[in-house]
């Protein structure tokens, strides 16, 4: 039937969840209407298509005026033209502004700027996520990104108050505009395999331990702490008692390992040793800092595969090795030990993360 | 470009001009007034109240607002037009339900000002009424709508109180034209009970001759005063100054001969308390085409609205009633053509009832002699008024299944909403019906008003017929609250009538509608088998199969089954299908189509406390032909019930309907109110088997226990901040709460826009416009202190196109009552 106007209004603004829910994920109306369809039949609820489609494009025309609001979450409130409760409205904002990791994943690394909108049709197909639901997220992520780049204070908590989201996702979003401050690189071919997750924790852990430690007006936790950065050059003595606490490790890790990895780590412990406080020696220079995933990855992530370890004798390793430099009189006298434990705690969590099997 | 136009009035806000003169039948309405005062302090409806009339406030958007204003404003002028009163009186009393329609050549409407881009304007702003309130004023019948007024106090505004008028009439659907229709219900007289002196005359052709005016009711006859009607001066005043209409003031001194001496005895109110309606006679309707040419004058028109009363009131007189509850008028208008109608409920009404006393205080700790007074009373409503075998029409009576002693008809229908004590099943049923004749001549000019004159009769017969079938497939003998309307096309003309059918303890049982045709057609037999299945889901769905519902407290249970004879009689009535025509055979099928519409909320379904009323308002607008008129209203249930899925468990409060016919589209508007209810089954549970008024009575008792420890966080406004929350409700209170009233608010807009295509089409402009001036209504209503507008309506939604130009206009006008609500 052809219906040139089908409109309903209520005073109170009806929000469906599962209709914002199929909006949300990027489908077309018609497309929506298909798919409640098939869901009213199995349902058995007795909906007419031509009820669904009414509906459907009530809530489409009600999300394209809201769309507007949504990116200004704190207008929602303010606004006055749709009489929405509290609940519904966070709901609206918390899922308007969800990320999808397989999308903010290919998101990672790239430009945010309005050039590179059009070319998410290589995002979209990678992550599968339709073309739409990609340019929202591409936008809000970029709005995010330009509305706490250069406010001091708490990335997080600068981003729940300006976009009232929840806990969570605002700390995936702390992750990723402090992964775009950075611009560490992410997008090489070999590290394809981490996931979004990945990054997730990596960011987090860096953004605890190696940024600017006291949160004021004055920090910015999407800074390094330069100061940090230039101790952890002096780190290079432990290079020079490689045999002390290659001992020390050796006699903490025989009773704990597998054999395999024992003979392994007896073997390597130089290869090791070399990438790891090599890697801290040079992260003072802006282009290692950034391509400190390629390099823990090539230096560590993938000797240690080859040596096929298990997951837990990683760990055992790392916190071995960290606990026995502590031990030795060098890393104390030349007072580093902070330093030591504040690089150690970081670049444990991250080869955890990032070593796959 | 936007333009809007806003038109306020508060009456509290700002204090204004004189009130007319009272002259002496005001004194009838300031004994209502007052009685109906002292209700009100109590219930909060101080819609009765006089409306202060009061500067009107007008913001201009911009200069073109202004010229939208203009041509808002219209002038009322009317000429007299003589018309063959008698004739049209006979048609009235034919009992095959034709409709009096008066072709005047006489001149008409002058200035009909099409608003926005010269499209015709379906409905005249104004005039009939404001005219005839002014010209009238001596008479009171201006007054008289405006204290009455339920759903919203007349509201003046400077330059469209006229508009306002018109509109209010227009919207107060207390429509219903069902008279002339339902030989059924209204005629015939039995019985009694009759009050107040009515009737006294028991003439049984009251003829509605002038000359035989003065029998029943009225001493005054109102022909005289009809030719004193025109008196030019009073346009000006209403012009001059706002609202004075409203602004007789009532004093008190009740007595019941004071009805008597009313010219019309017309009450516009829908809600009555319990005792105030004595008997419902029946719906009385008048209707008549006119022809609008420009430069008449004022007081044609008015004469015009006045022959309407007049025949109304002579409807009513020859049921034997003394009054006219929930009076309305409307007009459609296409080109020059317009139909006036005025209609309502003819009722004996018991002025020295105790407007005070509730129901409230008869509960079970009552005195015996209360009691009995309900027990006599409460099929009492039910009633006819007049005797059987008297009287002009032909009517089915059968005994009264409350009291088996006096005579009630065997369909009721009813333009106001049900007497609460009338005992009913709870469940309810919203019924719509179409019906849609082809114009056969040009549709402007005097042949298309004498087709449209001609064809009146049988649409509205259709409608009636349609209407009556519908009740009975649903096992429900009364319609309430019943509004109808015409709406006129350029090539057909439609009417559509909606109200909420019921099945009422004293009226008998429906039985299943039957088909006439010849035993061999199978065609038949199979639509007859399916009417039958039907009818008895529909019965079952609504719970009507089950016995009367109890007599609660008193403990009387009337007997189940009507005693056979009268069955009998009831069967050959109307409800006989004859499949004569291709359409017949639809219209059958049709019937025996079950719709599942959302629960209709009664008083006896309890609302959630706290949570508030849920208005909303939905429009179709799709080609003529596409969709016949009965789809669309079908549709727009069906569609309401999905849309508010998410209130669930809810009930729909009885939605108003606006057919439109522009150009060759159809457009239907549906305004109503979802009221959440307090928990899931829990009408269900309350339902079967329990009369209504034992509900309310407790519903109430408990509230006011259960009131004080409740406070609603949510609608509290926060300190210095507006109220967090307005609801809209098309209902007259919101449920659980005590309201404080404010003011009454109106506001009409009009929107043009340049981006139709960017804003998503029609429907998108629409949608955002609509949005956009709930937001405003809610801002209104926020600002001037209330938390919650009651009595909410939309009127006069037009809306226009040019997609070359990729422009669109839209006209609307909503309003209602701005009231604090306390939960």
């Amino acid at each position: 039937m052809y219906t040139e106007v089908d409109v309903f209004v209520s005073n109170f603004t009806l929000i469906d969840p599962e209709i914002y829910q199929l909006w949300i994920e990027g489908c077309s109306s018609s497309e929506a209407v298909s798919t409640l369809h098939k869901r009213a039949a199995e349902k058995q609820s007795g909906a007419t298509v031509e009820l669904i489609a009414s509906d459907v494009l009530d809530h489409y025309r009600t999300f394209a005026l809201l769309e507007r609001l949504l990116t200004v979450p704190s207008k929602l409130s303010e606004q006055m033209i749709f009489q929405i409760d509290e609940a519904t409205k966070q709901m609206l904002i918390e899922k308007y502004y969800d990320l999808d990791d397989a999308v903010i994943r290919e998101l990672l690394g790239r430009k945010l700027s309005s050039r590179h909108r059009k070319d998410l049709d290589e995002v979209a197909e990678r992550s599968g996520a339709p073309l739409r639901c990609c340019r929202r997220q591409f936008d809000n992520v970029r709005r995010v990104f330009k509305a706490v780049e250069e406010m001091p204070g708490n990335v997080v908590a600068n981003i729940r108050n300006t976009f009232l989201i929840s806990e969570p996702l605002a700390r995936k979003y702390g992750a990723v505009v402090f992964i775009a401050c950075m611009r560490f690189e992410t997008g090489k071919r070999k590290l394809q395999y981490l996931t979004f997750n990945d990054f997730y924790h990596c960011a987090q852990a860096i953004m605890g331990s190696w940024t600017y430690s006291c949160t004021g007006p004055e920090y910015y936790d999407t800074e390094m702490d330069r100061e940090f950065l230039l101790e952890l050059r002096e780190l290079r003595l432990l290079l020079d008692k490689e045999k002390e606490h290659k001992h020390l490790v050796c006699m903490r890790l025989r009773p704990k390992l597998l054999d395999k990895s024992y003979q392994e780590l007896e073997l390597n412990f130089r290869l090791y040793t070399r990438a790891l406080v090599g890697l801290a020696c040079n992260l003072h220079r802006g282009r290692e800092l950034r391509s400190l995933f390629v390099d823990l990855l090539e230096r560590c992530i993938e000797p240690l595969r080859l040596g096929s370890w298990p997951k837990t004798d990683l760990a055992q390793f790392l916190c071995a090795y960290e606990q026995c430099a502590l031990q030795m009189d060098v890393l104390r006298e030349a007072d580093l030990k902070s330093v030591w434990e504040r690089y150690m705690r970081v670049v444990s969590q991250c080869l955890l993360t990032m070593y796959h099997l | 470009m936007e333009t809007i136009l806003i038109d306020k009035v508060a009456s509290l806000l700002i204090p204004t001009s004189p009130d007319p003169v009272p002259n002496k039948d005001q004194k009838f309405f300031d004994d209502v007034h007052e009685k109906l005062e002292k209700v009100e302090i109590s219930r909060q409806i101080d819609k009765l109240q006089q409306p202060q009339p009061c500067e009107p406030k007008q913001e201009h958007k911009n200069e073109s607002s202004a010229k939208d204003k203009k041509k808002l404003v219209r002038q009322d002028s009317v000429q007299s037009t003589e018309t063959s009163r008698p004739s049209e009186m006979s048609n009235d009393l034919d009992p095959n339900h034709i409709i009096p329609c008066k072709l005047t050549n006489a001149p008409v409407l002058q200035h009909f000002h099409p608003i926005l881009s010269g499209a015709p304007l379906e409905t005249i702003p104004s005039l009939p009424e404001s005219s005839l309130d002014r010209a009238e004023s001596l008479d009171v019948d201006g007054v008289d709508d405006k204290c009455a007024v339920d759903t919203n106090s007349a509201s003046a505004c400077g330059n469209l109180h006229a508009a306002c008028r018109f509109d209010r009439s227009e919207r107060d659907r207390d429509k219903g034209d069902k008279d002339k229709g339902s030989p059924r219900h209204a005629r015939h007289e039995s019985y009694g009970g009759r009050e107040p002196g009515a009737g006294s005359t028991p003439a049984p052709n009251a003829s509605l001759n002038a000359s035989s005016i003065p029998m029943g009711i009225h001493r005054r006859s109102s022909d005289s005063d009809l030719s004193i009607t025109p008196k030019g001066s009073s346009l000006n005043a209403s012009l001059g100054n706002a609202g004075s209409g409203g602004g007789a003031i009532l004093r008190p001194s009740m007595n019941s001969n004071n009805l008597d001496m009313l010219e019309y005895p017309f009450l516009t109110m829908t809600e009555y308390p319990p005792g105030f309606i004595v008997h419902i006679g029946g719906t009385v309707c008048a209707r008549s085409v006119k022809l609008v040419d420009g430069g008449g004058e004022s007081a044609a028109r008015a004469a015009w609205w006045a022959e309407l009363r007049t025949e109304l009131r002579a409807h009513a007189r020859a049921l034997r009633c003394n009054a006219v509850l929930a009076y309305c008028e409307r007009v459609a208008v296409r080109e020059d053509v317009c139909v006036l109608s005025a209609s309502g409920t003819a009722a004996v009404i018991n002025l020295d009832c105790d407007f005070v006393n509730e129901e409230t205080p008869i509960t079970a700790g009552a005195g015996r002699t209360v009691i009995e007074e309900l027990e006599m009373e409460s099929c009492c409503a039910a009633h006819v008024p007049y005797s059987p075998g008297v009287g002009p029409y032909r009517a089915e009576l059968a005994a009264c299944g409350g009291c088996r002693r006096a005579r009630v008809p065997t369909v009721l229908l009813a333009t106001c909403a049900k007497p609460s004590r009338l005992v009913a099943y709870s469940k309810a049923v919203t019924l719509t019906a179409v019906a849609a004749r082809v114009r056969r001549a040009p549709p402007a000019a005097e042949p298309g008003a004498r087709d449209i004159s001609d064809q009146l009769p049988f649409l509205e017969y259709e409608l009636h017929k349609l209407l009556l079938a519908k009740l009975r497939m649903q096992g429900a003998n009364a319609i309430f609250s019943l509004q109808t309307q015409i709406a006129i096309g350029e090539r057909c003309v439609m009417a559509l009538a909606s109200g909420t059918a019921l099945r009422l303890a004293a009226l008998p049982a429906p039985t299943p509608p039957t088909i006439k045709a010849s035993e061999s057609d199978k065609n038949a037999l199979e639509i007859q088998r399916a009417l039958w299945d039907a009818f008895h889901a529909n019965r079952v769905a609504n719970g009507y199969d089950a016995g009367p519902p109890e007599q609660g407290c008193n403990g009387t249970v009337a007997e189940t089954e009507e005693p056979p004879a009268l069955e009998l009689s009831a069967d050959k009535d109307a409800c006989v299908l004859e499949l004569d025509e291709a359409e017949d055979v639809e219209t059958a099928k049709s019937l025996a189509v079950r719709h599942s519409g959302m629960q209709v909320y009664t008083p006896s379904l309890r609302a959630a406390r706290g949570a508030p009323p849920h208005a909303f308002m939905q429009v179709w607008r799709t080609r003529l032909g596409a969709c016949g008129g009965e789809r669309l209203a079908a549709r727009a249930l069906a569609g309401a019930a999905y849309k508010l899925r998410r209130l669930q468990p809810a009930a729909l409060a009885a939605p108003h309907f606006h057919l439109d016919l522009p150009e060759d589209e159809i457009q239907l508007v549906v305004s109503g109110t979802a009221i959440p209810l307090a928990g899931a089954g829990r009408g269900e549970a309350l339902g079967a088997a329990r009369p209504e008024p034992e509900d309310d009575i407790f519903a109430l008792d408990e509230e006011q226990l259960a009131k004080p420890p409740e406070p609603v966080a949510d609608d509290r406004p926060s300190a210095g901040q507006a109220p967090s929350r307005v609801s809209l409700t098309s209902l007259g209170v919101v449920a659980g709460g005590s309201s404080r009233r404010v003011c009454a608010l109106r506001l009409l807009f009009v929107r043009e826009t340049t981006g139709i295509r960017e804003l998503g089409g029609l429907s998108g402009f629409l949608h955002t416009f609509a949005c956009e001036v709930l937001a405003i209504v809610r801002a209104y209503t926020a600002a001037l202190g209330g938390n919650a507008l009651t009595s909410f309506y939309i009127t006069q939604l037009m809306l226009q196109d040019n997609a070359h130009k990729n422009q669109g206009q839209c006209l609307l006008s909503v309003g209602g009552d701005v009231v604090h609500v306390t939960y």
